[in-house]
């Protein structure tokens, strides 16, 4: 009895600062989502160049990031960079950071989605007389959304849960706020649990808004 | 007066010769035929003339306006000046490719409004135009999926004519039709063709290119081996290749 009322009361005290840390969570998810959606989108479309001068930096990049850990990546842009000149706040590096690990994957979704364009669909818009910028715009990239939904939504979810590493930089996320609670109480279950409980409502959260997102785009 | 020349056009695709030096010219409001046997090179003449494919030689001219093909290989004709001419020719293929995100309306407004700018309400106007002209107006707002092939291929020509070409391009477009369909389409070509439309239609029906078209040209391993009126070509045809061929199709069991 005194244990479940003691739990309560500790992890009362601490709940508002875990909501803050998992707020500052999403945003940088947020973030690192568009930012992973532009690079995604670039490096397929140089992927899918016939010119291989084009296709090389998206290669290299798509290579470079599946190949390496993310938190190499984090270390390499925030405790890397600054030897360079380049200093960034720890909220800055955190988002680049995820957004480039994340880019690496979008963009092989992104170009698995052009692939399953049928080549009609290219020609015909060609054939009316449209650009490339408005061919993809009007006709491919419509199409394409509605097949990658799914497999984004799973790269969404995978960078939110990826957020957690920047406790290691110092990013006062969901991670480093549980960590330090748990220092000040001695209480790792309890607060393990809570904190995996806020990321599981945040990645519902996200599943259930690309759900919706995809009903939207159902045709007849 | 020609409205289309095409002068000594050469294709290859790697070391395979597919266009083996064409010469030919439509004329305003002629209906022209093509007919030949698989892998002759029929496919890739059209998609030459609309610049999906880039022949590495020959010229070509389309109402006045003249195009060396070594330059546009050369890359030396813009991209968009490809996309100027091809708004002035209409495609129609044998897969419909229609854009299956859009619904039937959408997809014949789509390039008036987007690549020529035409206001929207005028670019509904004609579509509706359109549409009743292929017999479609009450599938305005269906999804493409939802159509048979025959209304499919219909809406593909509405939405082809609604750049106003000066030529029209067919490939094959009765090919991946059920039976039952094809003659609603071609019913709708012999409209065009009426109406004086420049045609260059690639064909397996015999009977259009005969009581359709003004001439037929028999196109042979990348060459036209024979052309002329398409009562002469394809009712007394000179070159022992013609004959063979026409053998072929039309005493098929
Ligand atoms: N993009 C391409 N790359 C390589 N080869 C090609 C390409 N397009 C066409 N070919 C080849 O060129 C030849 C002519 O093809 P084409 O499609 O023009 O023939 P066709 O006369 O239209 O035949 P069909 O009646 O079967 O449509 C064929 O051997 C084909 O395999
Ligand atoms: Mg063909």
């Amino acid at each position: 009895m005194t244990r479940i009322s003691s739990f309560i009361d500790t992890i009362w005290a601490y709940l508002p600062g875990m909501i803050v840390a998992g707020w500052l969570a999403f945003q940088i998810t947020v973030l690192a989502i568009l930012l992973s959606w532009v690079l995604g989108l670039v490096a397929a479309l140089m992927k899918t160049s016939s010119h291989r001068v084009v296709r090389m930096p998206a290669d290299f990049y798509i290579w470079f990031i599946r190949g390496t850990p993310s938190l190499i990546q984090i270390f390499i842009i925030y405790f890397g960079l600054p030897q360079l000149g380049i200093r960034l706040s720890p909220f800055v590096a955190g988002v680049i950071a995820i957004g480039l690990c994340s880019g690496a994957y979008v963009a092989e979704v992104v170009r698995g989605g052009l692939l399953a364009i049928s080549k009609g669909q290219w020609e015909s818009a060609r054939a009316v007389g449209m650009s490339y910028a408005l061919m993809m715009r009007r006709i491919i990239l419509p199409q394409v959304v509605r097949v990658i939904i799914p497999p984004l939504t799973n790269e969404a979810v995978n960078t939110l849960k990826n957020t957690s590493l920047l406790s290691a930089i110092t990013v006062m996320e969901l991670t480093l706020f549980t960590q330090m609670a748990i220092a000040a109480t001695f209480r790792p279950f309890d607060f393990y649990i809570v904190a995996a409980l806020l990321y599981l409502a945040l990645t519902t959260v996200l599943s259930r808004f690309a759900a919706w997102w995809e009903s939207k785009y159902q045709i007849s | 007066m020609s409205e289309l020349e095409l002068a000594d056009l050469h294709k290859s695709f790697g070391s395979l010769k597919v266009l083996r030096g064409v010469t030919l010219s439509v004329h305003k409001g002629e209906v022209l035929s093509i007919i030949g046997a698989s892998g002759s090179g029929k496919s890739t003449l059209l998609r030459c003339v609309n610049l999906l494919e880039t022949p590495e030689s020959g010229r070509m001219e389309f109402f006045g306006q003249s195009l060396d093909f070594a330059d546009v290989a050369c890359g030396r004709t813009r991209e968009s000046d490809k996309e100027r001419l091809r708004t002035k020719i209409g495609m129609v293929f044998q897969s419909f490719n229609l854009w299956p995100h859009l619904t039937v309306l959408e997809n014949v407004i789509e390039a008036p409004v987007h690549v020529t700018g035409m206001p929207k309400d005028e670019a509904i106007d004609t579509a509706e135009k359109l549409l009743a002209k292929v017999g479609l107006s009450e599938k305005r707002n269906a999804w493409p999926s939802t159509l048979s092939g025959g209304q499919q291929q219909r809406v593909a020509i509405a939405r082809a004519l609604a750049m106003q070409p000066r030529i029209m391009l067919f490939d094959e477009v009765t090919s991946a039709l059920d039976p039952e369909m094809v003659g609603e389409v071609l019913d709708l070509m012999k409209q065009l063709a009426e109406e004086g439309m420049t045609m260059l239609v690639v064909t397996h029906e015999m009977g259009f290119a005969r009581h359709v078209s003004h001439r037929t040209a028999f196109f042979h391993k990348g060459e036209i081996a024979e052309i002329g009126p398409s009562r002469s070509v394809l009712g007394s045809p000179q070159n022992p290749e013609t004959q063979q061929f026409l053998n072929r199709v039309l005493n098929h069991i």
